[in-house]
């Protein structure tokens, strides 16, 4: 055919389908004229198009996964290299741009919806799983009708690879069993059933740690093949194949019909043992169905001689042909495995001589009845295992898309969260000061986890779009890497509360800490306030004079929208107090401050925020430093709310001005635990040192925090060991950067007055007395003073400013007792009367306080 | 000299023009995919089914930088649809020789074919003719039945309208729907 001919017939191939079918005739007989042949192949050709049906719509071997490939995303899901493709679904590695990790998705090839439903249900179940064996479901999805499994991404390679022909050593074929039933009997606890335990679903790290994949999962992936074939015991077709590589694990109650239980996967563990210490799996079969009879008719093949006998008896017990017979559970093989017997392998038998193989035989026999004796007997499922503490930092919020806007609600989330956690028992949280540290960057977990000595870290993303919030969160453990549990939600913006509550439970779940069977009451149902509350406390926590004020507008109009919302009342007091201790000491700040207060604690009277602030607000010296009052607030506050790390740190700081110091330094260890790299907590910590005349313990906090500018802590240290010279420099080069300093002009006079330049000391006494006017805290320039008068010998005007400063919020008897530079004055009978009365007040508070 | 080529560098020279690079692609991209595919069609992988397409798209992601551009991988495809088409075409030879002499032949199970069953030899000798007739006509169905992509994706390849595309394979599936019923 010419190529012009060849146009004619497509042109007018198309011409006539245009036309409607009645005019075709007609037009043909137009268009050919008296060209018989292009007539025949016109009319070939449209009778094809009307017979032709669907041939070639489907490209050759069924149709394309359009979800799989071409560099496409999926969501935040970024699709990569194909990592398995089968009969059973594809499995592709993938990049979590949201959560920045990799990931391997599993997309189902069946389009049957009631499997994929199943698939669905039995993926989310098993997505409770958390084990350090087991490979962690992150997400389950759906995209264009396609269920798809985002999971942990593995590196290693599958143990049936793993195995060589003549099966691994004693020691690795039973470290990988131990792992695997490590595993299964966690599942088996949990009423899961993996179904499909075979050496391709488990994976050998380059460290010899192995994860199970795929529970519950990958028969349901190939449910349609697998029961067919199974069934039948005949393979048929090229879908039989699926059946192939899991029929020689499946028990004999499988065949028959019966569904999967854990008995079932405790046969398939018995053949994974024993393929893995011969190489070759124990039933045979060139045929499916020679593969079935073997299993039914229980003959498998024998194992090497040098396998310990109670292993042996173990595979055998797994491989009973009736299921009664074998162990309930895997954890009932676990325990088995467990038996340091197994680690001695009985020489081959043909380098054994008589004696010894007799010896051999008794041995295994002994230890067969140990192991009979021990394991096999029924047990309850284990008590979780009680370990140290569990620590976990939740780190900020991130966006996703990197957007600032709703940086206060990030915030707000992580906070709730933190406080959420805190309320666990056995839990320890760090607090937001810390962790606020890494936010906006993106972090190693392993270096978080060792910056603030942590296990555990919690890291998430948070979209709002309208009335819409999606957020992923994942739990990893820092030590191995893994994650422990992570989850998407998408869930109206109302439901905030209770996706906090969700995630903190699902927390305390996978770190199998005690649940908080108590409060979970929304703090306001009004998701406006809440909106509010969130942007005011922001802006509280940026502490600077405008922040502060521009939180007031929003925290009123949290209130306003509801009046109940006794967290918002208390935001507004903590905000009211820091711009009165800040910025501006005023009054009616404090007032104002006071009448939140009564508020938020008429509507909460345990409302760990409001004790926490009222603490704070009372204990100055305008209020006479009720000490006593401000700790048993403090101690309420961090009871309902142990992760406030600034209450712990607070509490430390009173407890070092009356004394208590080994409280003190407790509380301080306390805030340290929750907010590791919080400098103030070591500021602290310094001033309890202090007061316990811990001159080199000082110096050497100074040494490992060269960071900490706390030169009215060191120069005292410093002159009490001897080094004047050093101190003098520290403080007049502090005095240079900070001229207003009250106590730094204190600390001054006291190296010049111990140097004998009285008269340089008495002017620093009146410029640091002139610049502590009206401070709060005046009490430790007033300390130093009397210390500086001492050294110049003038006793009565040391004793002035000692006796003021105790009573004006200062009444540090141990601290006192031992100051060397109040020893000019110990012999003197008022100074006597005056540290008796500073003991009697202490030894007052210590009883009031016990 | 000898060093390995990336598929990438040769797609992107084969882009600018250098119709030497795209020869040189050829057997780098064939030698990928005949490997992977003689591994399901060998059943080394039991339960593991070929899908010739979604080979096809693996095959690019394990051999391209996706960073390159849409034309690159458009030739990409076009290369690798071809390729597809061989390794199909060939293992269906090999297959009808195997019968004739009355072998057992197990690849069968490997290889999950079409629904509807579609002899390949002969589709082959068809494509083969049409090309003389109306190359474009053949390439289009090398792209969607050989190599699984869409209309707009042939389209895009091709730099035609859709509608073009969509009018091409109709005419091209009647006639080799005809052609397959003649002979």
């Amino acid at each position: 055919m010419t190529p012009a001919r060849w146009r004619r017939l497509i042109d007018a191939f198309h011409a006539s389908l245009e036309r409607p079918p009645e005019e075709r005739d007609v037009f043909l007989a137009e268009t050919c004229g008296a060209d018989a042949e292009l007539r025949a192949a016109l009319d070939r050709m449209l009778a094809a198009h009307e017979q032709a049906g669907d041939f070639l719509d489907t490209p050759a071997g069924g149709p394309p996964d359009r979800l799989a490939g071409m560099g496409k995303t999926l969501g935040h899901y970024e699709l990569g290299a194909c990592l398995g493709i089968g009969g059973m679904g594809h499995v592709y590695q993938a990049y979590d741009s949201e959560l920045r990790r990799t990931v391997a998705i599993k997309f189902m090839t069946s389009r049957d919806p009631s499997a994929q439903e199943r698939l669905r249900r039995e993926a989310r179940h098993a997505s409770g799983l958390n084990h350090p064996n087991i490979c962690i479901i992150h997400h389950i999805g759906d995209a264009e009708g396609h269920a798809y499994i985002v999971m942990e991404h593995l590196t290693g390679r599958p143990l049936c690879e793993v195995i060589p022909s003549d099966g691994l050593s004693l020691e690795t074929a039973l470290s990988y069993a131990r792992q695997v039933a490590d595993a299964v009997a966690h599942a088996h606890e949990r009423g899961i059933v993996h179904r499909d335990i075979k050496s391709s679903n488990v994976m050998v790290g380059v460290d010899g740690h192995v994860k199970v994949l795929d529970f519950g999962i990958s028969r349901r992936m190939g449910d349609a093949f697998a029961t067919k074939g199974a069934r039948t015991g005949t393979a048929t077709s090229a879908d039989d194949a699926a059946v192939v590589g899991t029929l020689g694990y499946m028990a004999p109650e499988l065949l028959r019909g019966q569904p999967a239980s854990p008995r079932s996967d405790v046969w398939a563990m018995g053949v994974l043992l024993s393929e893995m210490l011969t190489g070759h799996r124990p039933f045979a079969g060139d045929t499916p169905f020679e593969l079935t009879s073997a299993i039914l008719e229980n003959r498998r093949g024998p194992l090497p001689s040098g396998i310990p006998g109670p292993l042996a008896a173990i595979v055998g017990r797994c491989l009973s042909e009736d299921a009664s017979r074998r162990p309930a559970t895997a954890a009932l093989v676990k325990d088995a495995l467990a038996a340091p017997v197994l680690d001695i392998p009985l020489p081959r038998q043909g380098a054994m001589g008589v004696r010894d193989r007799a010896f051999g035989w008794a041995g295994a026999m002994v230890a067969l009845l140990f192991v009979a004796g021990a394991v096999w007997t029924a047990r309850e499922a284990p008590a979780i295992a009680p370990g140290a503490p569990r620590s976990i930092a939740v780190l900020p919020f991130q966006s996703f898309g990197g957007s600032t806007e709703d940086d206060y609600f990030l915030d707000g989330m992580t906070e709730s969260l933190i406080t959420d956690l805190a309320k666990r028992k056995d839990l320890l949280v760090i607090g937001r000061n810390s962790v606020f540290q890494y936010k906006g960057e993106a972090v190693d977990v392993r270096q978080v986890g060792q910056e603030l000595g942590v296990r555990y870290v919690l890291e998430g993303s948070v979209q709002r779009s309208g009335d819409r919030l999606r957020l992923n969160a994942q739990l990893i453990d820092t030590v191995t890497g893994y994650h422990l549990w992570a989850d998407r939600y998408d869930r109206d913006a109302d439901d905030v509360f209770a996706l906090q509550d969700d995630i903190s439970r699902k927390i305390a779940m996978a770190l199998e800490v005690a649940l908080d069977p108590g409060d979970t009451k929304p703090p306001t149902r009004n998701i406006e306030a809440y909106d509010a509350y969130l942007q005011g406390v922001y802006l509280t926590w940026q502490d600077s004079p405008s922040s502060n004020e521009r939180a007031i507008p929003l925290l009123e109009k949290a209130v306003a929208l509801d009046p109940g919302f006794a967290l918002a009342h208390a935001a507004m007091a903590a905000n009211y107090r820091q711009i009165f201790h800040n910025f501006d000491p005023t009054r009616h700040w404090e007032e104002k401050a006071h009448v939140a207060l009564q508020k938020a604690l008429a509507l909460e009277p345990d409302l760990p925020e409001a004790h926490h602030t009222r603490g704070m607000l009372t204990w100055t010296l305008s209020n006479g430093f009720p000490h006593e009052a401000a700790i048993q607030d403090i101690r309420r506050a961090i009871a309902g709310k142990p992760s406030l790390g600034e209450a712990h740190r607070q509490l430390c700081n009173i407890y070092a001005h009356i004394g208590l110091l080994d409280e003190a330094l407790a509380e301080c260890d306390a805030a340290r635990r929750i907010d590791p790299t919080a400098v103030m907590v070591r500021s602290a910590t310094g001033m309890a040192l202090l007061h316990q005349n811990r001159y080199g313990d000082l110096l050497a906090l100074r040494e490992k925090n060269p960071e900490m500018y706390t030169p009215w802590l060191w120069g005292p240290a410093l002159m009490a060991l001897g080094r004047e010279r050093e101190a003098r420099e520290m403080v007049e080069a502090a005095i240079v950067k900070r001229p207003q300093d009250s106590g730094l002009h204190g600390l001054n006079a006291l190296l010049l007055a111990r140097a004998g330049e009285n008269v340089r000391a008495q002017e620093m006494i009146g410029r640091s007395l002139d610049l502590g006017k009206g401070l709060g805290h005046i009490h430790h320039t007033q300390h130093l003073v009397g210390a500086a008068y001492a050294a110049m010998g003038r006793k009565a005007d040391a004793l002035d400013w000692l006796e003021r400063a105790s009573a004006e919020g200062f009444p540090c008897f141990p601290y006192f007792e031992k100051d060397p530079f109040l020893d000019p004055l110990r012999d003197d009978p008022r100074f006597q009367r005056w540290l008796r009365g500073v003991k009697e007040q202490w030894q007052e508070l210590r009883r009031a306080l016990a | 000299m000898n060093t390995p080529e990336s598929v990438t560098e040769l797609l992107q020279a084969w882009g600018h023009g250098d119709q030497d690079a795209g020869r040189r692609l050829v057997p780098l991209v064939y030698k990928d995919l005949r490997r992977r595919a003689a591994s399901f069609l060998r059943r080394e992988s039991p339960g593991h089914i070929l899908q010739p397409t979604a080979l096809v798209h693996e095959t690019y992601l394990r051999m391209v930088d996706q960073k390159v551009d849409w034309r690159n991988r458009s030739q990409f495809f076009g290369v690798a649809s071809q390729m597809m088409r061989r390794i199909l075409v060939d293992h269906a030879r090999g297959r009808h020789a195997a019968k004739r002499h009355g072998m057992h032949v197990a690849l069968d199970e490997g290889l999950r074919l079409p629904q509807r069953h579609i002899d390949l030899v002969r589709l082959d000798d068809a494509l083969t003719e049409l090309a003389a007739l109306d190359a474009r006509q053949a390439r289009i169905v090398e792209l969607r039945f050989f190599g699984g992509l869409t209309f707009e994706e042939v389209a895009e390849m091709l730099g035609v309208s859709t509608a073009t595309v969509k009018r091409d394979w109709a005419a091209a599936r009647a006639w080799l729907f005809a052609r397959l019923e003649e002979s």
